[in-house]
């Protein structure tokens, strides 16, 4: 009897062994948004050999398990911010967060607002992120404004190679190509607006509906070469640029308000390779 | 503890009291210590019982009065004041400005502060700036505007006593990078890992041209630190605020990549002189340089990272500025390490000089380490994809040109703008070319090819002007700091050029510098990773008729006492105790002489017993070439009768050899070492080997055939900095496996 014991406690010993030895357990709230962020939440904590996680979908609630001998909750949460989630502890980078996928973009609660104090002059933040802004210009006068600040910032996002982000700004550019005034729009340039609406509204959705970056660029370059008849027709309010890459699909333009290269087509990749073709005014 | 808390009291009193009269007195009382970075206690220097040294700060125009209490049981000690104009004396190179200052003895410091800025100091004795003899001196402007700051020095730990780490350079020993490559996959690069990443061609290419893995840095480190700390916070500041940080880099050998999670970085200051403002998304700090950099923290309840990752990407340190949950920063990826090595393929030449495909490279504008950076040149892929194929046509001029490759900005040194005219005045030039020479395998680090003890003062005359044009082929880039000067870099900003006293260049780089001849008295120039410095790289400059420094009054044997710096004699030690006999070899080598005694030692007489000792000297600048003279003794019991002839017919003496010999051994591509010798019987032996073939990251492959018809092959796999397992089979004393030891 007592062999048995023994053995058994042997037995129930090994298999503790097999999980996490001095064993520390906390809860935590982790951002995320459904089941389908689940797997990287577990697996950036699984990084850590001495750690795991299990999340909840509902709560966002994360049972994190640590060998408190070997690592820190700290260093657990930290893995899990840099895959992209906030939590108690730590904010994930914005570039990081950026390349989630859509359905993973949580509203960033955790994250404070940064305050409008007129020091934006430096702080245009992370790398990332650093493009101008286009909306931030006073260009509201041009019946196109909201259409073209929507592809801009579509064009801005396939730039930071951020296929989520792109994708919810062509849903916004749906919106803003629903919304144009076309009594305000010059004769001339409200008939070319009228043959080029519903590719470009079709085009627009598709971009909205696609998760992969390399789709999106395609689409893009059929949004581009749609949208650029329309503005030649009779400006947009803005001086615009024109602008070509030879390698894209055998050549693709783009439109763009800076003459500085920053190619929508391939990103990091090769930022500045093109050219500017045209100047709109 | 509560000695030191007096005396760090006792410092900042006398500091307090004497600011009325502008003076400002420290006193520094320097003591061992033991650290524990690691959880193992190791040796450190303290400086009032702190690392690093106290931050000390002073106002233009005082007068700095620093006491320096070596409290130390055995070791001389120094302290230089980094970036300073100040009386030659006062410098604080031992033996070549200042005199040492000997154990338990007190020394003066006393001189004007006719500049402002952020400037550092350290121990410029032996590897004390490394072990803890680091700090910040800061100078503030007389009317300053009030401004949110904060002082922070950067730094690197390693557990092993650094005279060791200097030993293993000099070694070609892989240790630090199999540590390496325990933190990032390929860091070794070996074949396995070569094969792995489908760079096989690359790593025969690289093997070719005789190159050992290449490397941005030479040494592993098992901490960064941010004020001694891996992590330090300054929950001070609110969001909305610009803090003006003073960045130091008082590292011996590390680069560190800058970031911050806030908001942009914007450079005001390098080197203690003012930049006009350039915002950048992040710069890399040379080691020795400082910059004053500004951020703004976007919004409160926040602590933003501001990070500073070793140029190797193997760790980073951080410093969290404001109070609440934490917003990092994008660390950086893993370098590519085999499209860096595909890169130095195309650079180097079979002769070992670099060529610059006509880029004229100069300020950090062309990185071909971009080559590596996963951020800037995408995430490691094979060749082929769209975005090389697209690189292809890309100009060579922009090909490496971080800026243009990507959206992320980098600073570089030509976007360095001085705020006021810095033309020198109207004098004759004295214009000097320094090439940058050295080479890894041996750890040879020179400046047109010659160490400070091979070479005299650089003598110039006191109003004339001094033009520098650096060039860098070696492989490695350099920090060159000048003593007591700023020079200008001349960078296309015209009159206003930036001021600066530490320069990196890059490989394949040609910089140029000016500066004023306005001093006297010994000024060095160096190279400031301390393991090149301490390995020669460097010159002094000496100014004509210079008036008699007090500290060193018998010059000749102060100037042969420094140049002792450069001559260190390195040991190292291997031995294979395997069940077939004892294989090993010794070495003592400095830059150029090296002493090398091999010996295998079979269990009896007939497996026989054999050393051979060699003298000799590199004499070419790769120092591939070797010629030698040697003593080889052996013993082996033959069968009777049996009789060996090795291939040019002549007949072996391997029973009972005792002969001189004359030899050459010189490094072949694919790094293997021929070795041609005829001894004083008139027999002649020629022998190829290579040593060391990195099989996977911690398995190496060794052979070796000669002309006497015995040959060797063996493994040995590396299992820690001293033990590896080994397996030869040897044509004398066939099979055999065991333990190999080496120091």
């Amino acid at each position: 009897m007592k062999a048995i014991l023994f053995a058994l406690s042997i037995a129930l010993g090994s298999a503790a062994s097999a999980q996490i030895k001095h064993a520390a357990t906390a809860t935590v709230l982790v951002h995320g948004n459904n089941e389908q962020c689940k797997p990287t939440i577990e697996a950036a904590a699984a990084q850590n050999q001495y750690a795991s996680a299990s999340w909840n979908s509902a709560n966002h609630l994360a049972v994190i398990t640590w060998d408190s001998t070997r690592t820190t909750l700290s260093a657990v949460l930290k893995n899990i911010a840099l895959a992209g989630y906030d939590n108690d502890q730590y904010l994930a980078p914005d570039a990081v967060y950026a390349q989630l996928p859509a359905c993973c973009q949580y509203t960033r609660t955790a994250k404070k607002a940064p305050l409008t104090n007129g020091a934006s002059a430096h702080t245009s933040a992370t790398a990332s992120s650093s493009s101008h802004s286009p909306a931030a210009e006073n260009t509201a006068a041009h019946a196109l404004a909201p259409v073209i600040n929507a592809y801009l910032l579509v064009k801005d996002a396939l730039v930071n190679s951020a296929a989520s982000e792109a994708a919810t700004q062509a849903k916004q550019l749906t919106a803003a190509l629903a919304a144009v005034d076309m009594k305000a729009l010059a004769h001339e340039q409200h008939m070319v607006w009228m043959k080029e609406k519903n590719s470009l509204t079709e085009i627009a959705s598709a971009i909205a509906a696609i998760n992969s970056l390399e789709k999106q660029r395609v689409q893009f370059a059929a949004l581009s070469a749609h949208l650029y008849p329309v503005v030649k027709a009779g400006g947009a309010g803005r001086q615009l640029y024109y602008q070509h890459c030879p390698m894209f699909e055998e050549g693709a333009d783009w439109l763009s308000q800076e003459k500085t290269v920053r190619n929508p087509y391939y990103g990091n990749q090769m930022l500045t390779c093109g050219k500017t073709t045209e100047t709109i005014p | 503890m509560k000695k030191v808390c007096y005396l760090l009291y006792a410092a900042l009193l006398s500091a307090a009291a004497a600011h009325a009269q502008k003076t400002v007195r420290y006193d520094l009382y320097v003591t061992d210590t033991m650290v524990n970075y690691t959880g193992k206690t190791k040796m450190a220097y303290a400086v009032n019982g702190h690392i690093p040294m106290p931050t000390l700060t002073f106002t233009e125009g005082d007068t700095a009065l620093i006491y320096v209490h070596n409290q130390l049981k055995h070791d001389e000690t120094s302290l230089h004041w980094h970036g300073l104009i100040l009386p030659n004396r006062y410098d604080g190179v031992p033996y070549l400005t200042t005199a040492p200052i000997k154990a338990g003895e007190t020394h003066e410091y006393r001189f004007p502060l006719v500049q402002s800025g952020t400037y550092w100091y350290h121990s410029h004795t032996g590897h004390q700036q490394q072990n803890g003899m680091h700090g910040a001196f800061i100078i503030h402007k007389r009317q300053q505007p009030p401004m949110k700051e904060y002082t922070l020095i950067l730094s690197e730990w390693t557990d092993m006593h650094p005279g060791n780490v200097h030993r293993r350079l000099h070694n070609a020993d892989d240790w630090f990078a199999i540590q390496k490559s325990k933190l990032q996959k390929g860091a070794t690069q070996s074949y396995a890992e070569a094969i792995r990443a489908g760079h096989l061609g690359t790593k025969v290419t690289n093997e070719w041209k005789r190159m050992t893995a290449m490397d941005v840095s030479d040494v592993y480190y098992d901490r960064f630190l941010t004020n001694g700390q891996p992590e330090i916070q300054a929950p001070q500041f609110k969001g909305g605020e610009t803090v003006k940080l003073h960045v130091i880099n008082g590292s011996a050998t590390t680069y560190f990549w800058l970031q911050f999670a806030g908001s942009k970085l914007t450079v005001t200051a390098s080197d203690g002189m003012d930049v006009t403002p350039v915002p950048v998304d992040r710069m890399i700090i040379g080691t020795a340089e400082t910059f004053d950099i500004e951020v703004t923290l976007p919004a409160d309840s926040t602590a933003y990272e501001f990070l500073a990752t070793a140029e190797d990407r193997t760790r980073s340190t951080s410093l969290w500025l404001g109070n609440g949950i934490k917003q990092l920063a994008l660390p950086l990826q893993p370098l590519k390490y085999f499209e860096g090595m595909k890169m130095m393929n195309d650079m180097m030449k079979l002769n070992g000089t670099l060529n610059d495909m006509g880029m004229n490279m100069s300020l950090q504008q062309m990185d071909m380490n971009v080559v590596m950076y996963p951020e800037i040149t995408g995430p490691g892929n094979k060749s082929g994809s769209a975005a090389q194929a697209h690189a292809g046509k890309h100009t060579t001029n922009n090909r490496y040109n971080s800026n243009t490759l990507s959206n992320i900005v980098t600073l570089n040194y030509a976007m360095l703008r001085a705020p006021q005219k810095t033309t020198l005045p109207q004098a004759p030039f004295k214009e000097l070319r320094f090439e940058l020479t050295g080479n890894m395998n041996r750890y040879t680090w020179t400046i047109n090819n010659k160490t400070v003890s091979e070479t005299d003062k650089i003598m110039i005359k006191k109003g004339e002007n001094v033009r520098l044009i650096l060039y860098n082929n070696s492989m490695m880039r350099h920090p060159m700091h000048l003593h007591g000067h700023f020079f200008r870099i001349v960078n296309g900003q015209g009159d206003y050029a930036p001021l600066k006293n530490v320069l990196d260049i890059m490989p394949m780089e040609t910089d140029t510098l000016e500066f004023a001849g306005t001093e006297d008295g010994d000024w060095f120039f160096h190279c400031h990773i301390l393991y090149h410095m301490m390995s020669g790289m460097g010159r002094v400059f000496s100014y004509e008729n210079s008036t008699p420094n007090p500290e060193l009054p018998d010059t000749l044997k102060a100037w042969k006492q420094f140049l002792k710096e450069d001559k260190g004699i390195h040991f190292m030690a291997q031995n294979d105790f395997a069940s077939n006999g004892n294989d090993g070899e010794a070495m003592l080598q400095n830059t150029r002489w090296k002493l090398q005694a091999e010996w295998r030692l079979g269990y009896n007489d007939m497996h026989g017993y054999e050393s051979e000792v060699h003298l000799g000297r590199y004499i070419d600048r790769m120092q591939w070439l070797f010629p030698y003279i040697g003593f080889d003794w052996r013993y082996r019991k033959m069968e009777e009768g049996e009789m060996e002839k090795n291939i040019f017919g002549q007949a072996n003496t391997k029973d009972q050899r005792a002969a001189v010999c004359f030899g050459l051994q010189y490094t072949l591509p694919w790094l293997l070492v021929a070795d041609g010798r005829i001894d004083t019987d008139g027999k002649l032996r020629m022998q190829l080997m290579r040593e060391d073939i990195p099989v996977s990251s911690r398995l190496r492959f060794n052979f070796m055939v000669n002309s006497d018809k015995e040959y060797m092959a063996g493994f040995r796999y590396v299992t820690n900095k001293f033990l590896s397992l080994s397996t030869h089979y040897d044509s004398d004393m066939g099979w055999g496996a065991g333990i190999t030891l080496n120091y």
